[in-house]
């Protein structure tokens, strides 16, 4: 009998040995007992997570006693894994945030909120910041999020070659959808057999945004207190979507999603770089490659068009970091925001041309809008003020990507009519209300 | 005869300390959490606050439909796409998988050179298929531009690339994509239906011969109902594996199940509802019902297997 | 040649048509064989490949000058954590960590509970095994976010725990169930035989069945070390740090951030298979001969 629990706990015993063992040589943290170790988590690219890499060593050297950790999670598991860290309370001390993902998490109550630091730091002047987004990341006089960026999609990079070939004139700022089509019109090259070489337009992926937003419609009655999603409640959403449906089925300007590649929206943007598409709408995030690998031509950037009654207006991305509340050395992890995102940072990113920084003056100066192409980059500081932030609804991401862009992706290929297609938003609209918990 | 009892007794008492790990298992890691996931099919809970009792609430969002001008809209269309996904896929890779799988080992089964290694190409890919990084080459591969596939079909029928089917890209011929992916890993039910094969006994196909039975007839009297057993097992096994496929679909769609929903399968929207949205509760009560739905089919496989499953006890006589 | 009591005449006939068939057979295995190992060469392939021939049309089976180059630099890519030393070294460590100690807690568990169902009477033992084998149609995702909850309260939530433990508490319905009945293959005499030498049951079990049946546990071994070597959905629930993160989450990782150097990919998904398919190579007759002894009925 004791011989077999004595063999049994021997293998129970064993098996937690190995398990222990591996995890003390998995996970082992320094723990120098005098250091402050923070962790600072993101979804940066190779550019953006160098610069980051280079402001965090020298926020080391100036802080001998902190050590900064930096995490990457891919862009796609970013939200999931965060929400799950926060609620198995490991969640990093800084993390970054974006416009898009801001809902989820102030309204898991996990951000710091920043206005005791701001307040008690005279160094620090949230008005350098550009004003909308800090609108946008302040809830009831809150401020959760420093912002680091500002991203308005209202980037339409076009092949100034192809123009000049087709005898148009540049896009000026006040290119409107009609002007848009009659170019897009005249940069779509096609064999007598209706075989199409060369494209007019595409999007870095299906995006209705830009063009709901210019025909006049909004997602929600109200950004900050959503109550109710107002996107196809007027006849403007029927507008924006045919207009849209209509350069890939009608006009055959745009090309049609299923003769995409798969390969997660990567590649429309190797379309505009090799030359097969002649304007390519997005943000200005795509600024490094074009940099790099656009050699035949030159290209430039304009200011997405006006709408039918001439409303500007497009969505806005943006992002910034914020301080968990579980993070036991507040007062280091705002050192940290604020020397990350300060002057040095905010240039070096400005630099790579990657996004547009978030603190105005750095904006404005010359390491933002340099030399180098795209020479229009400027149009962004106008674009700002016409930018849209997405509602601050926890449902939103679900709403938009599970709910009414698979409800939309049959008619991009005129397979669903657009009437039938809105009444089949309205009601699932009116079955899934914005959230806020 | 007290020594007997007392023999029993021991012997059970250590049955029992051998059993302890798998009865720990047991009650922790499957009992518990399946009584766990039913309960929380009842709330609602993010995984943060507090959890809220609600009654039949997820399972009326998620049964409930309304009827506007003669359309039926549903509460939550995304469940009825991703149960008709999950059967449509169910239903083509199964029965393809398994014909396949049995055509190959008996191919196998003729004594020609090379066997042992025909075995292992053909079981290779099994292994492999699960993994993130054959998924990444298979989207590729089915890439309507500049994938392998449609260069194949292209080269073979001259019908330009572009109107070749779209795969991934396109609602119709996604889930059609899934299927041949699957037919990739038909290795492992090969393997099992080869041990089958090889199990039945020579004398009976001898007996067929003298009988004067066709390849055709010895086939069906006596291949497969030798193979049924093996059938069977492998039926019950692929239905629930393949009712739980994920991995490739989620490498495949980016997570979302795309286009128009069309790869959106039911794991992968427990795994949305669960892991993206935060709504723990109604992805434990998909999960209830994808439960309820194994067991379903499961028990209407066992049921009927008496018609055509016969054990070898039944063969001889 | 088998039928010993036919004509000869129409025994030749018979022969010449089996020898068509074998050799169509064997065709069309080759054939098969192809389509099997074309995926497989062509990521060897585009492995080898630099960016700009990845895509040319017609496709390039076989690149004039191979570049080797391509998985050293996949294997070192560079500017991500840099400061923290994180690169597919780590992950391949943290990956065999896991799916060996895996391979090691089930061959061991599952040869434990199975020999129980197989060899000893106990009260509820066929409602056990019963039970035992309805677990097999528990779907993993309802149990996931319970057990999730579990092992996050436990603590171990950014631990190998919860990807380990399991395997040492029996390893699962599937893996008992092989062994239990390749135990079933084995003679009841020798135990008897033990007995009678004044064997306990553990005695029986760990000196003469055990070594019998390593076929089966060879097959569960391998099963579990594949499986775990290319689970996606347990590390990307519960590894949280990339220090810890196993090579399919650093793929997935690499995806997201060379999507579009194929060549670099290819030879990184490569490199990443290269262990299960050694693993694969030197088990194979070993448990595929587990597979066919067990039977399965």
């Amino acid at each position: 009998m004791k011989r077999y629990f004595r063999w049994i706990s021997t293998m129970l015993f064993l098996a937690f040995v190995i398990v222990g063992a591996l995890e003390t040589t998995g996970c082992g943290k320094a723990s120098s007992s005098s250091k402050i170790h923070l962790t600072i988590s993101s979804w940066g690219g190779i550019n953006e997570n160098a610069i980051l890499s280079r402001m965090i060593g020298d926020f080391e050297k100036k802080h001998p006693n902190i050590r900064v950790h930096l995490e990457r999670v891919p862009y796609n598991n970013y939200v999931p894994k965060l929400m799950t860290d926060i609620a198995g309370g490991v969640a990093p001390d800084v993390i970054f945030v974006e416009v898009g993902n801001f809902a989820n998490f102030y309204y898991s109550h996990a951000l710091q909120p920043l206005n005791s630091f701001i307040q008690a730091d005279p160094n620090f002047k949230l008005s350098a910041y550009y004003p909308q987004e800090i609108r946008h990341f302040t809830v009831d006089q809150q401020v959760y999020v420093v912002p680091r960026d500002i991203a308005p999609i209202a980037c339409v990079f076009y092949n100034e070659n192809e123009f000049k070939a087709a005898h148009l004139p540049y896009p000026n700022d006040n290119w409107n959808w009609n002007q848009f089509l009659y170019d897009a019109r005249h940069l779509t090259k096609r064999l007598p057999d209706g075989h199409t070489t060369q494209w007019g337009v595409i999007d870095d992926w299906t995006m209705i945004e830009p063009w709901i937003y210019s025909a006049g419609c909004q997602w929600v009655n109200n950004i900050e207190h959503p109550t109710q999603w107002t996107l196809a409640a007027t006849p403007n959403f029927l507008t924006a979507i045919r207009f849209r449906r209509n350069l890939i089925t009608k006009y055959k300007v745009m090309i049609p999603p299923a003769s995409l590649s798969a390969i997660g929206g990567a590649g429309t943007s190797d379309l505009f770089i090799n030359g097969k598409v002649a304007m390519f709408i997005s943000g200005i995030w795509r600024t490094p490659p074009f940099r790099h690998e656009i050699k035949n031509f030159k290209w430039n950037v304009a200011m997405f068009p006006k709408g039918p009654t001439g409303i500007r207006a497009f969505a806005s991305g943006g992002s910034g970091y914020a301080i968990l509340k579980s993070c036991k050395h507040k007062q280091a992890a705002w050192k940290l925001i604020k020397y990350i995102d300060g002057v040095k940072g905010e240039t070096l990113l400005a630099q790579t041309g990657l996004a547009q920084p978030a603190m105005m003056s750095v904006a404005e100066s010359k390491a933002f809008l340099d030399k180098l192409p795209p020479l229009n980059k400027k149009m962004l500081l106008k674009a700002v003020k016409y930018a849209i932030f997405p509602p601050l609804a926890t449902n939103f991401a679900e709403v938009e990507n599970g709910l009414v862009y698979p409800a939309l992706d049959d008619v991009w290929d005129g397979r669903k009519s657009v009437v039938k297609a809105t009444k089949q938003i309205r009601r699932i609209l009116a079955k899934n209300p914005p959230r806020d918990k | 005869m007290p020594t007997m009892s007392t023999l029993r007794k021991k012997e059970a008492v250590s049955a029992y300390l051998f059993l302890s790990p798998f009865l720990i298992w047991l009650v922790f890691l499957m009992i518990g959490p399946i009584l766990a996931a039913i309960y929380l099919s009842f709330c609602r809970w993010n995984g943060l606050s507090s959890i809220h009792f609600i009654g039949l609430a997820n399972y009326k969002t998620m049964f409930g439909f309304s009827i506007h001008d003669g359309h039926i809209s549903f509460n939550d269309p995304r469940f009825w796409a991703s149960l008709y996904n999950t059967f449509y896929y169910t239903i083509l890779s199964v029965p393809l998988t398994m014909v396949l799988g049995v055509v190959v080992a008996m191919m196998m089964d003729q004594k020609i050179k090379g066997i042992s290694f025909f075995r292992t190409i053909y079981y290779l890919p099994s292994v492999l298929s699960s993994g993130v990084a054959f998924a990444v080459l298979w989207k590729w591969i089915f890439n309507a531009r500049s994938g392998l596939l449609n260069y194949f079909i292209s080269f073979v029928t001259t019908i330009p690339i572009d109107q070749c089917p779209k795969w991934l890209a396109s609602p119709t011929w996604s889930k059609p994509a899934l299927v041949i992916m699957s037919c990739w890993s038909i290795g492992s039910g090969m393997i099992i239906y080869l041990a089958g094969l090889q199990n039945i006994p020579q004398a009976l196909y001898e007996a067929a011969e003298i009988d004067g039975a066709s390849r055709w007839r010895q086939f069906l009297t006596v291949t497969l109902p030798g193979l049924s057993p093996v059938i069977f097992f492998n039926l019950i096994i692929s239905i629930v594996f393949s009712f739980q496929i994920f991995n490739q679909v989620y490498i495949i769609s980016n997570g979302i199940g795309g286009p128009a929903n069309s790869t959106l399968v039911m794991v992968l929207y427990i795994y949305q509802k669960a892991f993206q949205y935060f709504q723990l509760g109604y992805a434990s009560a998909l999960s209830c019902v994808l439960l309820i739905i194994i067991m379903v089919s499961t028990w209407i496989q066992f049921k009927y297997a008496n018609k055509w499953v016969y054990y070898e006890g039944e063969l001889r006589k | 040649m088998n039928s010993t009591g036919v004509q000869s005449n129409f025994w030749s006939s018979k022969k010449r048509t089996e020898r068509i068939t074998k050799i169509a057979v064997w065709l069309i295995l080759v054939l098969g064989s192809v389509t099997m190992l074309l995926p497989i060469f062509w990521m060897f392939s585009t492995a080898l490949k630099t960016e700009a021939t990845v895509f040319a049309t017609p496709p390039i089976w076989i690149p004039l000058h191979p570049l080797w180059k391509n998985f050293v630099d996949a294997w070192n890519i560079d500017g991500i954590y840099k400061s923290q030393g994180v690169n597919f070294t780590t992950y391949t460590i943290n990956t065999i960590i896991i799916s060996v100690s895996n391979a090691i807690g089930v061959m061991i568990s599952s040869a434990v509970v199975a020999y129980a169902f197989a060899r000893l009477r106990f009260p509820g033992r066929d409602v056990l095994f019963l039970l035992c084998l309805a677990t097999l149609m528990i779907p993993y995702q309802v149990t996931m976010i319970p057990t999730f909850i579990l092992f996050r309260n436990l603590g171990w939530y950014n631990t190998y725990y919860p990807l380990i433990v399991p395997a040492f508490l029996g390893g699962g319905a599937f893996n008992i169930f092989l062994v239990r009945q390749f135990f079933m293959t084995i003679p009841y005499e020798l135990d008897e035989a033990g007995k009678i030498d004044g064997c306990s049951h553990l005695g029986i079990f760990y000196r003469i069945l055990l070594p019998l049946c390593k076929p089966a546990l060879a097959t569960v071994g391998v099963f579990s070390f594949v499986y775990n070597w290319n689970d996606f959905l347990n590390p990307l629930i519960y590894i949280n740090s990339n220090s810890k993160y196993t090579l399919t989450l650093g793929l997935t990782n690499f995806v997201s951030f060379y999507g579009q150097q194929y060549n670099l990919l290819m030879a990184a998904s490569l490199v990443i298979s290269i262990p299960v398919i050694i693993i694969f190579l030197i088990g194979n007759q070993y448990f595929i001969r587990g597979i066919a002894t067990t039977g399965f009925k």
